[in-house]
């Protein structure tokens, strides 16, 4: 029996699930036809200038015309493609525009003349012949278009009403009145073949129809974009803009274009015409360029990207911070990391504008629209297999699709997590806000005491001095204290490329200080990338940003500096200024601090381990009266750290009156070297901040600006040429490990962000806790996606302890091709063997103290919630590109040792082979130390002032 | 077959003196310490250059320069201006656009002498380029060199000869 009743509606997930599929179909099929299209296009551009049918392609103005349509259909394809939900109305455009195109090409067979044979090369058939024939064609694609489209649903989404700004409004007139103007030229172009003044100059009836296609299809696009949801349409129609100048360009510099045409009544020159198109198109490209980028600059306000990178931004911010309760849309992420990235200085920011560009580009080598025009789970989908899981092969491109994407994920963690509205989803308190802040009392910091000259104060082209000091960090501090003591006539001056920031006015905002105390605002990477090495550039150099944390400098690595690098250093000396600094600096055991809150767990899970495997306790700082804000990191407010811009900087003013000149914003940039034996420093040329040149002249000259931007300087000055500078660097290699811990929040954050140690009886690494605020925290968080939204969420329950390694000096500084100085380094195996060794036991040790799991940070996403799991890290370790590294503790470069073929420097700190230069900072380290290394430094400095004769 | 005249002269003169008017707006003078250097770099060039022209002219390889000319293009414009140049730029140019700048100042002063006095008037480049174009181009290509050789040539010579300031 037949029923004859309706059939029953399928259910709605059923319904959709049909929906969903017919839109993959469409969305393949406007794929296949963007890539046939553009193929078309090839063979148009081709056409006149090789191939048997350049008879056939005889006046290029239409042709190129051919060229622009087919390209800018299949533009409309992909960016259809790309986002159904968002841009279906673009299928009905594609489909509409080949019914205009039968209609254009019926309307020639019907009233214009196409009786004549045309010239293929293969075959000579009739004009109308072509005419049916390209009917056929774009009846067939409409129809099938059409029937894709039907059920896959495409709805027309009612834009939102929302008040226009005056530049959208304009932006909307100006699309509009294009729309009205390239439909004239649809109309113009139309009748052309039915004149009797012009039908000798449209004669080529398939490549006219193609222009009324062309023009008709700019003339909907504009129509569209007009609404401002669609702006990025705009793009396409610039694109095919700039394709047609090119092409003409093309045609007047390779196709025969030396004849002429009758039109209206005269004959023009082919030239003349191709001449026109080429200068009119090439308007119709600036000027659209120009309205969009105005009224995308409207949108996003800009300080530093473009706005295609913020539109890159955004898209990837959208789906990189992904979970169910966002608090920063990612239009405002992108805007905070605008701000944050205009304000930094670094020397590479240029590299994260190409990397967006490149990620907005990326996908349409795959026939996919730019990435923000990518329907965000599609966009995710590509971003998970092309960039997170990218082919292994080649390794050049997996490599470099790794750093983009790892560039977008840190700046979008930035922008959000920076962001004051992801603190309370994710359990953050800044200092001020938290609950005991009132009960501290703390005071509101004053003026500093450190007189400092910014260049604005500096009117003369040149400074001099007796000494002058590169660098006013760990080393420059201790040196300008102790060579004015040591020279009680000398006059000192400090040369310091980062700025002063007064103490007072560090702030809370975590990015905003970063990107003013750290060198290239924590840009500085290795030279592939994999590895950060942090710095900080500003008056007090790293000692204002480090978390102060001292060990004297380890016996056995001073035996082997004496012994195998031949440093040369009188270890009783040295013990001595070891002794002096710590009183100096008053560095004392931080018993009395604010811990930090995951101390118990640490040491209660050291406990648990076997006796005898690990020595921990409380480390010991050149900080007093800690209030426990957490931003040993960003700044102590406070002066509780005893950084040089609250000791030696500021006491040596006060001890040696008028003798200790402080010049910020000021980078060294030449060392002027005189030959001869021993060589002499002419002077240095160093730049301002804004740009302005100073000599400055002294007797002696002191580089102190710690390992990398030391060996970078004798690099670019050629100074110290036969010696092995840049070479031998090294550094203590770090990676955390993060631990969840069930029950009440730790809140880590909220106390000393390193307090407590561990040093195993195996030697090679020590452990320090450590913990951030939340934009550093999110940079090493592991995951991706729900998964570090989801840790990051965790952020109040988490504590995290790093693993150092000494490492091999087997890096150099280079000159990197990028600009600035290069870290050329990637650790031994060696290393990350003990590196996987302090990874395993620090597990041992975490899962003891009851965490739930321990998350590794890597490229991979790994925790381990077992002891038995362990074993998987000495595999991932083994593996750099999947294992996170950074280093706060850059060292080498400059060696210390009595052989000029194994170091720089000679036991007097004095560079081989000169008179008056001297290096004395940890570039000096002829091997890497593995604990913090500023008390060496510090007491290196000590040590050189009392060989530092002038 | 070459006019040299004083007014010509005097207005090459003029040239030379406009050109390191420009090319003081990069450097407007030679520190104390440089002045050593900056002689040794100067007598460095234009003394065997100055014997070079002639020499190469023998060969059949350069058009001839009358003395008058051939000692003011090697130790005035070559001498004088061209050390000032590459003073001015070593250190802050890269090494592609100083060899630019050396180009481009070469073929304008080539050109400016063939125009006052009939010089640089050879119809080949070393018989590898035909036509006085390529003479005076190639001649210009082969000046972007300079900063190149004066680079290693300095280097070179700080080993033996002191106070001069290297890079």
């Amino acid at each position: 029996m037949v029923s004859t009743e309706t059939p029953p509606r399928p259910p709605p997930a059923l319904q959709q699930g049909k929906t969903q599929r017919a839109r993959q179909r469409l969305a393949i099929a406007l794929r296949v036809l963007a890539g046939l299209l553009f193929l078309g296009a090839v063979v148009y551009v081709l056409g006149p200038l090789v191939g048997p049918a350049q008879d056939f392609f005889r006046e290029p103005p239409f042709v190129s015309n051919s060229a622009v349509k087919v390209t800018v259909i299949a533009l409309a394809c992909l960016y259809a493609a790309g986002d159904l939900d968002r841009r279906g109305a673009l299928v009905l455009i594609v489909i509409a525009v080949h019914l205009i195109s039968i209609t254009a090409m019926g309307s020639m067979l019907l009233f214009a003349e196409t009786g004549r044979d045309v010239d293929l090369g293969f075959a000579e058939p009739s004009l109308s012949t072509v005419l049916w024939a390209a009917m056929a064609l774009d009846g067939a694609i409409a129809l099938v278009l059409t029937a894709l489209a039907l059920p896959a649903r495409l709805s027309r989404n009612a834009p939102v009403p929302t008040p226009l700004s005056r530049t959208a409004r304009r932006t909307k007139v100006f699309l509009i009145a294009f729309a009205a103007l390239f439909a004239v030229g649809a109309v113009a172009y139309e009748i052309g073949p039915f004149l009797n003044t012009s039908d000798q100059f449209f004669r080529e009836l398939p490549f006219v129809t193609n222009s009324v296609v062309k023009v008709s299809m700019l003339a909907m696009l504009c129509a569209y974009a007009a609404s401002p949801r669609n702006l990025a349409l705009v793009t396409p129609i610039v694109a095919v803009h700039v394709l047609s100048v090119l092409v003409s360009a093309l045609y007047l510099i390779f196709a025969d274009t030396d004849y002429t045409l009758p039109l209206l009544g005269g004959d023009v020159s082919m030239t003349d015409v191709l001449w026109g198109a080429l200068t009119l198109d090439g308007a119709i490209a600036v000027i659209f360029f120009l309205v969009a980028r105005a009224a995308w600059k409207d949108h996003y306000q800009p300080k530093f990207f473009a706005p295609a990178q913020m539109r890159a931004l955004e898209a990837v911010a959208d789906v990189l911070v992904a979970g169910e309760d966002e608090r920063v849309p990612p239009g405002d992420v992108a805007r905070n990391v605008d701000r944050e990235v205009a304000e930094i200085r670094a020397q590479r920011r240029w590299l994260y504008q190409v990397c967006l560009a490149g990620m907005q580009l990326r996908p349409m080598v795959e026939l996919m629209p730019p990435l923000s025009e990518i329907e965000a789970g599609a966009r995710r989908r590509f971003l998970t297999k092309r960039f997170k899981a990218p082919p292994p092969w080649p390794p050049f491109i997996k490599h470099l699709t790794q750093i983009m994407i790892r560039i977008c994920q840190q700046l979008s963690f930035v922008g959000y997590y920076g962001d004051r509205r992801s603190f309370e989803s994710i359990g953050y308190q800044p200092f001020s806000e938290r609950a005991r802040f009132a009960d501290l009392h703390v005071p509101e910091p004053g003026p500093h005491p450190l007189k400092v000259d910014r260049p604005e104060n500096i009117g003369v082209k040149e400074l001099k001095a007796d000494i002058c000091i590169i660098g006013s960090g760990a080393g420059g501090g201790i040196l300008a204290y102790e060579l004015a003591k040591a020279h009680p006539d000398a006059e000192i001056l400090m040369l310091e490329r980062g700025q002063y920031v007064e103490p007072r006015h560090f702030s809370e905002d975590e990015v905003a200080m970063i990107g003013r105390l750290y060198a290239d605002g924590l840009m500085q990477q290795t030279e592939d990338w994999r590895f950060t090495v942090l710095q900080g550039s500003c008056v007090g150099g790293s000692t204002t940003v480090n978390n102060a944390v001292c060990f004297d400098p380890p016996q056995r690595v001073l035996d082997r500096w004496n012994g195998e690098y031949d440093a040369g250093l009188d270890l009783g000396d040295l013990s001595r200024s070891v002794a002096a600094v710590r009183s100096f600096l008053s560095v004392i055991p931080q018993k009395d601090a604010v811990l930090n809150p995951s101390g118990p767990k640490y040491l209660g899970g050291a406990g648990k381990l076997p006796a005898g495997r690990l020595d921990v306790g409380v480390v010991q700082a050149n900080i007093q009266g800690c209030f426990g804000s957490g931003y040993c990191n960003i700044g102590c407010k406070w002066g509780k750290k005893l950084s040089m811009l609250e000791t030696a900087l500021p006491w040596a003013q006060r001890d040696f009156p008028d003798r200790v000149r402080i010049v910020s914003d000021c980078e060294v940039e030449r060392i002027v070297t005189l030959s001869g034996h021993p060589k002499r420093v002419a002077g240095l040329r160093a730049k301002f901040a804004d740009g302005r040149k100073i000599d400055v002249r002294a007797r002696r000259y002191v580089v102190a600006a710690g390992s990398v931007a030391s060996s970078y300087l004798l690099l670019r000055s050629g100074a110290g040429r036969g010696l092995p500078v840049g070479k031998r660097f090294a550094c203590n290699m770090g990676a955390p490990l993060t631990a969840d811990f069930d029950g009440e929040p730790l809140n880590s954050f909220d106390g000393l962000q390193i307090s407590h140690f561990g040093i195993p009886s195996d030697p090679g690494f020590v452990f320090e806790t450590w913990f951030n605020p939340p934009v550093s925290q999110a940079l090493n968080m592991p995951g991706w996606f729900e998964r570090h939204f989801e840790n990051m969420q965790r952020y109040a329950h988490l504590m995290a302890v790093g693993v150092l390694v000494g490492t091999e000096g087997n890096g150099r500084i280079v000159r990197a091709l990028t600009g600035g100085p290069g870290v050329d380094f990637r650790p031994k195996p060696h290393d990350l063997q003990t590196l996987a060794r302090g990874l395993r036991l620090l597990g041992e040790l975490l899962l003891e103290a009851g965490a739930q799991r321990v998350m590794l940070n890597a490229w991979g996403d790994y925790e381990f919630t077992e002891r038995s799991q362990l074993a998987k890290i000495d595999e991932i370790a083994a593996d750099p590109d999947d294992i996170s590294l950074g280093t706060g503790h850059p060292q080498g470069g400059n060696a210390i040792s009595r052989d000029p073929k194994k170091g720089v420097v000679d036991p007097s700190f004095r560079v081989h082979g000169y008179e008056d230069l001297y290096i004395c900072d940890a570039s000096v380290f002829p091997g890497s130390l593995t604990v913090n290394p500023q008390l060496t430094v510090m007491s290196l400095a000590h040590y050189a002032a009392q060989r530092i004769a002038l | 077959m070459y006019d040299v005249t004083a007014p010509r002269v005097l207005v090459i003169l003029a040239f030379y003196a406009a050109l390191l008017m420009v090319i003081r707006l990069v450097k407007p003078r030679i520190e104390p310490y440089e002045r050593r250097t900056a002689v040794a770099i100067g007598l460095g060039w234009a003394v065997p250059v100055f014997v070079s022209n002639y020499l190469l002219y023998k060969a059949g390889l350069m058009s001839f320069l009358p003395w008058v000319t051939n000692f003011m293009h090697t130790f005035l414009w070559i001498g004088i201006c061209l050390t000032f140049l590459y003073l001015g730029v070593r250190e802050d140019q890269p090494m592609p656009v100083q060899i630019l700048l050396f180009a481009t100042f070469s073929i304008i002063v080539k050109y400016a002498e063939q125009l006052a006095f009939g010089t640089w008037d050879l119809d080949h480049f070393f018989h590898i380029f035909d036509g006085n174009f390529a003479y005076v181009l190639g001649w210009s290509l082969a000046d972007g060199t300079y900063p190149v050789i004066t680079l290693f040539a300095l280097r070179l010579a700080a080993t033996r000869i002191p106070r001069l300031a290297v890079t």
